[in-house]
């Protein structure tokens, strides 16, 4: 460790002496821009061009042998695009020596990690297991770490996360100081305005862009400080207004919540690229010019979701308790993850901690779940050994996925940066959520690979998920929806739906569930679900492209958004499909809308917070991003639906001026009749009717993006 | 396999922002400006690397744009975007290698002392004279992990990608070469 410190001064002078602040003429990006678009003047060596299909530009460039090698391993693992990849844990370890006060095991007896009254009899079912003390815990990590014992190291300097970083005095973090109003519950609050654009009824999701009908509240990261901030705006249209902005020190917000008076930032620890905890810290925006911090609750590992349901929010990371090396102290110190309130975190106590008998030592699932009305010291934290990527969360339940994995073995030929599993199944965790409480409920297993949050609903009971499914035997794709009944054993499954076709998109909604896959074309799937023991296609519409979200505007109409596409696969367009599912046997697209010209993206593609749905007005509103080499065009669209003659309207477009490079609209909302605009530049007011821009409001010190954390 | 979206979620905390992931997306489909922008981000850190690895600023510049150039033709092979930046320093250090070990043997001495004249003779860069010599007395492969240790930030996980050596290894041979650094610039 002594050396370790020495080894430090040395690092940081030598970070300060080999930084290039002054880059040469050639490799100005400008240059490279040209360089790289095939301008051959700017580049010294001609590079023959040709345009490939889907505006992709190939080139033909001489490498030199060695050079090969790696592109050439590269290549085939891009040839093997469907295969569902995971690097193992080993090589996922990242390094913390996190020193985590251990706390009494006697001193939280309220625990109840496994619920007790575990319904019926599960033949196959992996029943969790209850730990009996922190040595088990440690052992198992300790024996691990003997099996892997010289493929795994620690770096030289420790990432620790610094507990208790905060400059600012925190006030009121252990009292009830948290006055919560939900948001319908205020009484000034104009109902017409855009929320997140949320998967379930009644359970928030968080985001950069938050409105509730009074007020904006974004979250930008400031290029010159390297530092996220949130900002209140006050978005009068004609003169809106920064209220307040903050950033919480040391750490860099992600999201944020809104609940009444309460701000609920979540954040990394330190700089994204080497936070191993995160935070969720609580303001009070009574005042919205001048909000004071009144609580912050850290626990470890890296943010998979959280979700705000009920008056409580829920935090899910996965931790990796593998410190790496073999140490023993370290790995003793690293192998139960901790959480705690400001900074203080303690070890998650055994009860509350559940090992899976098939867990592989590395990483947790830890979930937390705090009231707000009873502030942050409500939290209870539980864990699973066993890690997680996607949520689902309904108001009771929580449902967490991960692909499992037995020992990960590299793709023959392919790069070294590449692994596969030996079987392609997903995890699936549950945690009950409802009440006061949050504990470990089941856990079950499902063929395939789920896509995203969408792949899963609860309904009746019953939870179904698409998976895209590859035989790692013959390579062969397919695609499966999984029905699931409450103790998380497979009770209906559709399987072989689309050979050879990956989900692009899922959606279910009641007995129906509707799926988009893509190879060339883009089957829309109506599968029926009514009897969860036999799930069936009940209809397919092919149609080019495809859509990447499926948003349900009524029982019979489904808005489809994603790239258009031909014969021959995507063209650079995109289109929204207005799906007529009344006969689940003969899907419809009844209607189309491309938005043409240079090669069209949209962030909505793959984030549905960036989709909005105004109910009241049949509106669609989705940013969209035009590039070309000399123009880059971004607008919020806003696409009328008639759902009576199933068409859609002339679509009103909302353009940023003055917002040049990084201008990309991230978000959209609205007020009443205005309409916002949403950069990482800036927010921008629109009169909806007319499209004109009321006022901007921009974020003057986000210049440029630098995604390096501060050197110190 | 992985949607945008969930790529995202997979990797805050990760090594790529979303804005990153975003540039990603769009250069993998062709567009060069965002490529300029992802690029930029790293620009510096490229130039240094090459620099004090080829110890020639033309050759250095070569470097950089070759690899930025191979990086844009292939990065819809990119598999994990969270790599990338591993990924582009990957084919930057074999860039590096191939070019130091075509030189002639008259023209690597023909570049000794070249890291002492770097400050006086290039805007933007202020390495202490000890600090060069430092770096000088270092092999190519253990300048090679302290430059992507220090000058990339990367973990040794990240450095044993790159270089294609157990992560054990790199962690030694960065802890060697450190020593080494500090034993010179103590006896110095």
């Amino acid at each position: 460790m002594k050396r370790q410190g020495k080894n430090e001064k040395l690092v940081s002078d030598l970070k300060d002496g080999l930084s290039v602040t002054e880059l040469p003429e050639n490799l100005s990006k400008n240059n490279i821009i040209s360089a790289v678009s095939g301008d051959a003047q700017a580049k010294t060596k001609a590079i023959p061009l040709e345009y490939g299909r889907n505006n992709r530009i190939k080139k033909a460039v001489a490498v030199a042998a060695a050079f090969a090698v790696v592109l050439g391993s590269v290549a085939v693992a891009g040839s093997q695009r469907n295969k569902p990849t995971v690097v193992p844990e080993s090589v996922k370890a990242y390094f913390s020596d996190t020193t985590v006060t251990e706390k009494p095991e006697s001193s939280n007896a309220d625990s109840d990690i496994i619920e007790e009254n575990e319904p019926e009899s599960a033949e196959k079912r992996i029943a969790p297991k209850k730990i009996n003390g922190y040595i088990e815990i440690e052992n198992l990590f300790l024996s691990y770490a003997e099996r892997i014992k010289g493929s795994l190291t620690r770096y030289y300097t420790d990432t620790a996360v610094v507990p208790g970083d905060n400059a600012e005095a925190v006030t009121g973090a252990a009292d009830d100081s948290f006055e919560v109003q939900s948001p319908e519950s205020e009484p000034d609050t104009p109902n017409d305005f855009s929320g997140t654009n949320i998967q379930v009824a009644g359970v928030d999701e968080a985001d950069i862009l938050k409105n509730d009908g009074n007020y904006l509240y974004a979250v930008s990261t400031s290029a010159s400080a390297r530092t996220t901030k949130i900002r209140i705006i006050d978005p009068t249209p004609d003169a809106m207004k920064i209220l307040s902005e903050f950033s919480c020190p040391g750490k860099s917000v992600r999201e944020i919540y809104i609940t009444g008076d309460t701000l609920t930032a979540i954040c990394d620890n330190g700089v994204y690229y080497d936070s191993l905890s995160i935070s969720a810290v609580f303001y009070d925006i009574s005042d919205r010019s001048a909000p004071v911090k009144t609580g912050d609750f850290t626990q470890q590992g890296t943010l998979v979701s959280t979700r705000l349901t009920e008056g409580s929010l829920i935090i899910l990371s996965t931790y990796n308790g593998y410190c790496g090396g073999y140490d023993e102290q370290a790995v003793k110190n690293n192998c139960v993850p901790g959480a705690g309130l400001n900074g203080n975190m303690e070890k998650i106590p055994t009860q509350n901690i559940c090992m899976l008998p098939d867990a592989i030592p590395g990483s947790y699932l830890v979930a937390t779940k705090i009231q707000l009305s009873r502030g942050a010291d409500s939290a209870k934290t539980v864990a699973v050994l066993g890690g997680g990527s996607d949520v689902y969360c309904t108001k009771d339940t929580l449902y967490a996925v991960r692909e499992s994995f037995s020992y990960a073995v590299p793709i023959e030929g392919a790069s070294d940066m590449l692994w596969a599993t030996s079987e392609n199944k997903t995890q699936i965790y549950a945690f009950s959520i409802s009440g006061n409480n949050i504990s470990f409920k089941s856990s079950g297993t499902v063929e395939g690979t789920a896509l995203n949050q969408f792949s899963m609903d609860e309904y009746n009971g019953f939870l179904r998920i698409a998976t895209n499914f590859r035989d790692r035997k013959s390579g062969k794709v397919s695609n499966i929806v999984s029905v699931l009944n409450s103790s998380l054993q497979v009770v209906g499954k559709l399987s072989g739906i689309a050979p050879g076709e990956t989900i692009k998109s899922a959606r279910f909604s009641g007995t129906k569930a509707y799926l988009v896959t893509f190879l060339n074309t883009d089957p829309l799937f109506v599968i029926d679900l009514n009897t969860p023991t036999a799930p069936a296609i009940l209809g397919e519409l092919k149609l080019p492209g495809f859509s990447s979200y499926l948003h349900p505007i009524s029982d019979t109409l489904l808005v489809g958004i994603g790239p258009d596409g031909d014969d021959s696969g995507m063209n650079g367009k995109l289109k929204v499909s207005l799906f007529d599912v009344s006969n689940p046997a003969k899907p419809a697209e009844v209607n189309k809308y491309v938005i043409d010209g240079s090669p069209v993206i949209s962030e909505a593609y793959n984030n549905p917070k960036a989709f909005v749905y105004d109910a009241s007005r049949c509106m669609l509103m989705f940013p969209v991003s035009q590039y070309s080499t000399n123009s880059h065009n971004s607008f919020l669209a806003a696409l009328p639906v008639d759902t009576a003659s199933k068409s859609f309207g002339t679509m009103l477009s909302y353009r940023q001026l003055n917002i040049a490079d990084y201008g990309n609209i991230l978000r959209g909302t609205y007020i009443g009749d205005t309409v916002y605009t949403f950069s990482q530049l800036g927010l921008c007011a629109f009169d909806r009717a007319t499209q004109t821009q009321l006022s901007c409001l921009s974020f003057a010190d986000v210049t440029s993006y630098n995604i390096y954390p501060a050197t110190n | 396999m992985f949607s945008y979206y969930q790529r995202i979620k997979k990797l805050r905390g990760g090594l790529t922002t979303d804005y990153a992931l975003e540039l990603i997306t769009k250069s993998k489909a062709g567009d060069a400006e965002a490529f300029g922008e992802l690029y930029a981000m790293y620009s510096r850190e490229l130039y240094g690397f090459a620099l004090y690895m080829l110890r020639s600023k033309e050759d250095a510049e070569d470097a950089v744009q070759d690899a930025a150039i191979a990086a844009f033709r292939n990065l819809g092979s990119l598999k994990k975007p969270d790599s990338f930046k591993p990924w582009l320093f990957k084919i930057l250090s074999n860039r590096c290698k191939t070019l130091l070990t075509g030189r002639k043997p008259d023209i690597s001495s023909a570049e000794e002392g070249f890291l002492e004249s770097l400050p006086d003779t290039s805007p933007g860069i202020y390495l202490p004279a000890e600090l060069c010599q430092a770096l000088e007395i270092l092999g190519e492969e253990e300048r090679r992990i302290v430059l992507m240790a220090v000058l990339g930030g990367f973990k040794s996980r990240e450095i044993a990608l790159v270089t294609d050596c157990p992560s054990a290894t790199v962690r030694s041979k960065l802890a060697r070469s450190l020593k080494k650094m500090r034993t010179y610039l103590e006896t110095e």
